[in-house]
């Protein structure tokens, strides 16, 4: 899709989310949307709040955790790079800028401890042929920060959904086992006929979830 | 099926493949006539994808409660509102916070500093600066190697090292276009003063030896 095309058709969401007369009336909003709710966090955190602090952990810890997993680092160099990132944000949240940027903030921040560790290690090895030398510093393409932006916010919205709906999402797309219908249907008490329109029941209200997070 | 106007369910079964015969092409013939249809079905599709190539991790309970409670004290108490330094004061001088010491890191496998080397990370307004420390021939003198990465910033500069305990220039380097130093020092404590046309970065406490 281009650019141009792509950008009628979030102007076209925004402007008729929730009036388009063919979509399905009476869907709940649930929650204040993410953008929101991370503006309301982080002032809770910078406030002194340790809970608002675990809730802000919680919500990102798996964003910030797969990326140096995603560079091949083992799961104690990730930690470190884990514990590195939220010590930084914990002393720059009051300086953040845009709180809505958060999650970029965390990817690049992640990105950049990871390639730390990753060009020490390169380093190392090439120390004979090329003393002192820096490799530049790594940033993911802008289609990877989306991905990586889209799967922490459908992750979310799965978290908000909750439920019967979170569950049968997650077996059918997420849980790695990738279980039968059978399974699903002893697992969740659901009949196997019923799959199907459960899924798009729950798919139908995932998205409004979504799109209430700023998915786009 | 109302084919002028489908739900966001029947959007949603379209979407993940579930429909088939005149009931797909019903909400094809729909989708034609609708950019709002059209976009609410690609959003579907695009949760679906990102779902269905989700290869996230989630840490430990360990690894996230250390998070939570080793920095729960930066959170607890609240960071005051510094007052705002003259202009002159900006340009001058800004100090680098240490990020990261590869001589504190036991956990990190292969990194872990030596008395050969070790690896600093400091962060400033802007961006951050790399720091490698290592060892030369002779074992009271220490090669600075550094980087400096800023947001859109004319890195050109200088480098001097400070003298910590009597502020005296011991060395200094020039810093290339793309924010590259080299100096050796001797043993000894210093701070770095990295001057660029907009600030100086002080790097504090930086030990050799």
């Amino acid at each position: 899709m281009s650019t141009s095309d792509e950008h009628t058709r979030r102007e076209s969401a925004r402007a008729d989310r929730g009036v388009d007369p063919g979509l399905e009336p009476g869907v709940d909003r649930g929650q204040a949307p993410a953008a929101d709710d991370d503006i309301a966090l982080i002032a809770a955190c910078v406030r002194g709040n340790q809970n608002a602090w675990r809730e802000l952990v919680n919500r990102y810890s798996r964003l910030v955790f797969s990326i140096p997993r995603r560079y091949g680092l083992d799961e104690q160099s990730s930690d470190d790079v884990f514990q590195t990132v939220f010590a930084n944000l914990s002393k720059r949240l009051s300086d953040l800028r845009d709180p809505k940027s958060l999650p970029k903030w965390l990817i690049t921040a992640a990105s950049r401890a990871t390639w730390r560790i990753l060009r020490e290690r390169k380093r190392d090895a090439t120390a004979a042929a090329h003393d002192g030398e820096m490799v530049d510093a790594d940033t993911p393409a802008p289609e990877r920060i989306l991905q990586w932006e889209r799967q922490h916010l459908v992750r979310q919205a799965l978290n908000r959904l909750g439920g019967r709906c979170q569950a049968l999402l997650e077996a059918l797309y997420l849980d790695p086992a990738k279980p039968s219908y059978e399974q699903i249907s002893q697992r969740l008490d659901i009949p196997v006929g019923s799959i199907g329109p459960t899924r798009s029941r729950c798919l139908a209200k995932l998205s409004e979830v979504c799109g209430g997070l700023g998915f786009e | 099926m109302d084919h002028m106007h489908p739900t966001t369910e029947q959007l949603a079964a379209f979407a993940a493949g579930d429909l088939t015969g005149t009931a797909a092409q019903s909400i094809r013939d729909a989708l034609e006539s609708s950019p709002n249809l059209k976009a609410a079905e690609m959003r579907l599709r695009q949760i679906i994808a990102t779902m269905q190539t989700d290869d996230t991790q989630t840490a430990s309970a360990f690894v996230i409660e250390r998070a939570v409670t080793a920095f729960a004290e930066h959170v607890r108490r609240p960071v005051e509102a510094s007052p705002q330094p003259s202009l002159i004061e900006k340009v001058r001088q800004v100090i680098a916070t240490l990020v990261f010491d590869s001589r504190t890191q036991p956990a990190l496998a292969g990194f872990r500093g030596t008395s050969a080397g070790y690896q600093l990370s400091y962060e400033t307004e802007g961006g951050d600066i790399d720091l490698q420390v290592t060892q030369g021939k002779d074992a009271n003198l220490w090669k600075l190697t550094g980087q400096v990465a800023l947001e859109n910033k004319n890195l050109k500069g200088e480098v001097k090292a400070m003298i910590a305990d009597t502020g005296r220039l011991a060395e200094s380097a020039n810093i290339d276009e793309h924010g590259r130093f080299r100096l050796a020092v001797t043993t000894g404590s210093y701070e770095l003063h990295v001057s660029l046309v907009d600030r100086v970065i002080v790097l504090p406490e930086l030990d050799t030896g």
